[in-house]
């Protein structure tokens, strides 16, 4: 049995996989699918539930995110082991990431500034629209990781954000 | 301007040059071949692998990936022209479509240009002139008051009481939402003003400014118009847009659900005044506001190809790319066939619009992440299957392979579907989507198909405030089963190492995995007790 934790824009889903034999049983929150999958090419697979039906989906990975189509669904997740997650340790630096790829055309703050919750941080433009990377919390910017003209991808850390109300590195003893 | 000024061609188009890229220039390469004539395409640094550059005849650099210098900008657009020995260019719609100065460039080039004359483009591209036009036309532009440069910003404060509030501040040179204000009081017209002139000086290089009324509960109606250089205008009935999103159309349609055919010719009759005022030729769309109560107001003439052409060509059967080249050669709609559906006598005398055959619908896919607030998301397009089938039809720059640029406009394709009735459009337009996969770059395709499914759009009441009104707080809201699926998949994925013992899952995900390994034998679970 695996642990599972799906991200997908801001939903955090967690999901366990267990294989018995050519079936696949998944729980995710208080449902089970029992699934078996055949794959009929490099991209596509068919996927038959308990009752049955087949459905056809498409999907692929690509650069730590899975990409699925599913009866008429789209859905892009980033998949980690429960396991190898992180602990959450409120002093280390919060990266800030670009939502999507493009151009940073402005960065609005320098390094060691205090800024507020909401406050402009980095502002990058694609596709004839600008996207204001703000900071999610009060805190102070530790460190700048892009700059202006420079392109970036998506998911990439613009910049390093120590929160307000953690204490400073050094205060507390890390999690072993 | 006279013909013989323009050092236009004349006789036969032999080579076309397509002045655009994506799914317009496609589209453009398409109706070509259908003419037999020989097809240029034209590819920044960003687009040499795109679709359109695949499948012309010819390929021409334009330069780098910025717009300004490439799809932009005129010298090199002609220079390419010259190069590849095309006598024509076709602009598409946006870049140098509405270009006054380009399409006399072109003519000067001895090039010939498909669009109206540039005097037309330059008249009509002046939204307070296209109002005053509009209004001598017997056409009445919705109310307002403009043309301020003469007289300064705070004469448009004066005027403004008498157009009333909520307004727009809007630019005469404008287009694309860009100098476009909505003003809800007074006190803050002053700011709307200058921030509006700012952003049109840089835009369009032009700060003049006009106060449009904001209008509640009203529909976005534009009717297709057709002229021939002979002098006759016809209409191609009307299409809704009122589906829009920070003033983009989002879904179009034709005919318009609140449209009856009284209504239909009074509309029809008003677009080819005012394009008779106009003297103009080619494609065209004049577009009007609709109040609930069933008055119209003139609102502007775009001079050229529309994005949403196409739910035109499937209710009235006239191929609108194929109608630019007749025109631009001096063919008149009697002669293109396009005139009569049995009237005798010229198209001046029958302005009316045919009835439309059937009901279509237009869905325009773009790159958006729905759940990052629709930001661009531009990336490869890993797997894409695009849907087909009796009805649906498909306008698209995809292709699998590729990855979609940041440089340009989000919009990747359209889905257009055709039915006989509304009700079954919907149904269809519906599958459609979800029959398109484009994996690798996110798309607004999921938030489409729940647009098309509210019953509020299936009841045919759309203003141009659905989107705000209906779906405001909308969200991406995958069902628990397409996790289950994910997991499921991610799990099942080749093993790269050993698996651990007693897990028979994990560890697959980490697997370096090339999806266009058609070689792979791998079975499902096949490695797992």
């Amino acid at each position: 049995m695996a642990d599972l934790v799906l991200r997908a824009g801001d939903r955090r889903v967690e999901a366990q996989v267990t294989t018995r034999g050519d079936e696949t049983v998944v729980r995710v929150g208080s449902h089970e699918f029992r699934l078996s999958l055949e794959r009929l090419d490099p991209t596509t697979w068919r996927i038959t539930g308990e009752d049955g039906a087949a459905h056809l989906a498409r999907s692929v990975d690509h650069a730590g995110t899975r990409w699925l189509h599913l009866d008429g669904e789209i859905l892009a997740v980033r998949l980690t082991e429960a396991a190898a997650r992180p602990k959450a340790r409120a002093r280390r630096p919060e990266g800030l990431v670009a939502p999507m790829p493009g151009a940073v055309t402005e960065v609005a703050v320098r390094e060691g500034d205090a800024v507020a919750a909401g406050q402009p941080i980095v502002i990058i433009e694609a596709m004839k629209m600008e996207h204001v990377v703000r900071a999610p919390l009060a805190g102070r910017i530790v460190a700048l990781r892009v700059h202006p003209g420079e392109q970036v991808e998506a998911g990439a850390v613009v910049a390093e954000l120590q929160s307000a109300g953690t204490p400073a590195p050094g205060s507390e003893e890390s999690v072993p | 301007m006279p013909a013989e000024a323009t050092g236009s061609p004349r006789g036969a188009i032999r080579r076309v040059l397509i002045a655009n890229r994506g799914e317009i220039a496609v589209r453009i390469i398409r109706a070509c071949r259908e003419l037999g004539l020989e097809t240029v395409a034209v590819a920044s640094d960003a687009d040499l692998d795109a679709l359109h550059a695949r499948l012309a005849d010819r390929l021409e650099r334009l330069g780098p990936s910025d717009p300004a210098e490439s799809y932009l900008h005129h010298g090199r657009v002609i220079d390419a022209a010259r190069r590849s020995g095309a006598d024509t260019i076709h602009p598409g719609y946006g870049f140098l479509s509405e270009a006054a100065a380009f399409a006399e460039a072109v003519a000067a080039a001895g090039l010939r240009f498909v669009g109206p004359p540039a005097a037309v483009i330059a008249r009509l591209g002046d939204k307070t002139t296209a109002r005053k036009l509009a209004n001598q036309a017997g056409v009445a532009p919705v109310p307002g008051a403009g043309d301020l440069v003469a007289r300064g910003a705070h004469a448009l404060v004066a005027e403004a009481d008498g157009v009333g509030f909520p307004l727009m501040v809007k630019a005469a040179a404008g287009g694309g939402g860009r100098g476009m204000r909505l003003v809800e009081r007074a006190g803050d017209l002053p700011a709307a003003l200058a921030s509006a002139e700012r952003e049109a000086r840089a835009a369009f290089g032009d700060g003049r400014l006009f106060l449009e009324r904001r209008l509640e509960d009203v529909r976005h109606v534009e009717v297709q118009i057709l002229g021939d250089a002979a002098g006759h205008v016809i209409a191609l009935g009307e299409r809704e847009c009122s589906i829009q999103r920070r003033h983009q159309k989002l879904i179009e349609e034709a005919p318009s659900p609140r449209v009856d055919a009284g209504l239909r010719s009074q509309l029809a009759a008003a677009a080819v005044a005012v394009a008779r005022a106009a003297d103009y030729v080619n494609v065209g769309t004049v577009e009007f506001l609709l109040t609930a109560d069933g008055r119209f107001y003139f609102l502007e003439v775009n001079t050229r190809l529309q994005v949403e052409h196409p739910v035109t060509e499937l209710t009235t059967g006239v191929d609108l790319v194929k109608a630019q080249f007749g025109v631009a050669v001096g063919a008149t709609l009697d002669a293109l066939g396009i005139a009569g559906t049995g009237a005798a006598g010229t198209c001046r005398a029958r302005a009316a619009s045919p009835p439309p055959w059937g009901h279509a619908i237009e869905c325009r896919v773009c790159a958006e992440n729905p759940a990052a607030g629709f930001a661009p998301s531009p990336g490869p397009i890993l797997v894409l299957d695009e849907p087909a089938g009796p009805g649906v039809r498909v306008d698209s720059g995809l292709r699998a392979g590729w990855t979609v640029p940041a440089a340009y406009d989000s919009l990747l394709a359209k889905v257009i579907v055709w039915d006989r009735t509304r009700a079954g459009a919907i149904a269809r337009m519906d599958q459609a989507l979800a029959r398109y996969v484009i994996l690798g770059c996110g798309t607004n395709l999921g938030f489409l198909r729940d647009v098309i499914r509210h019953e509020a759009f299936s009841r045919g009441d759309t203003t141009t405030d659905f989107l705000e009104r209906h779906f405001a707080e909308w969200r991406p809201h995958p069902p628990a089963r397409a996790f289950a699926a994910a997991a499921a998949l991610a799990s099942a994925l080749p093993v790269a190492s050993a698996p651990r013992a007693g897990d028979g899952t994990i560890g697959a995900r980490t697997a370096a995995w090339d999806p266009w390994d058609l070689a792979s034998g791998w079975r499902i679970g096949g490695s797992h007790g």
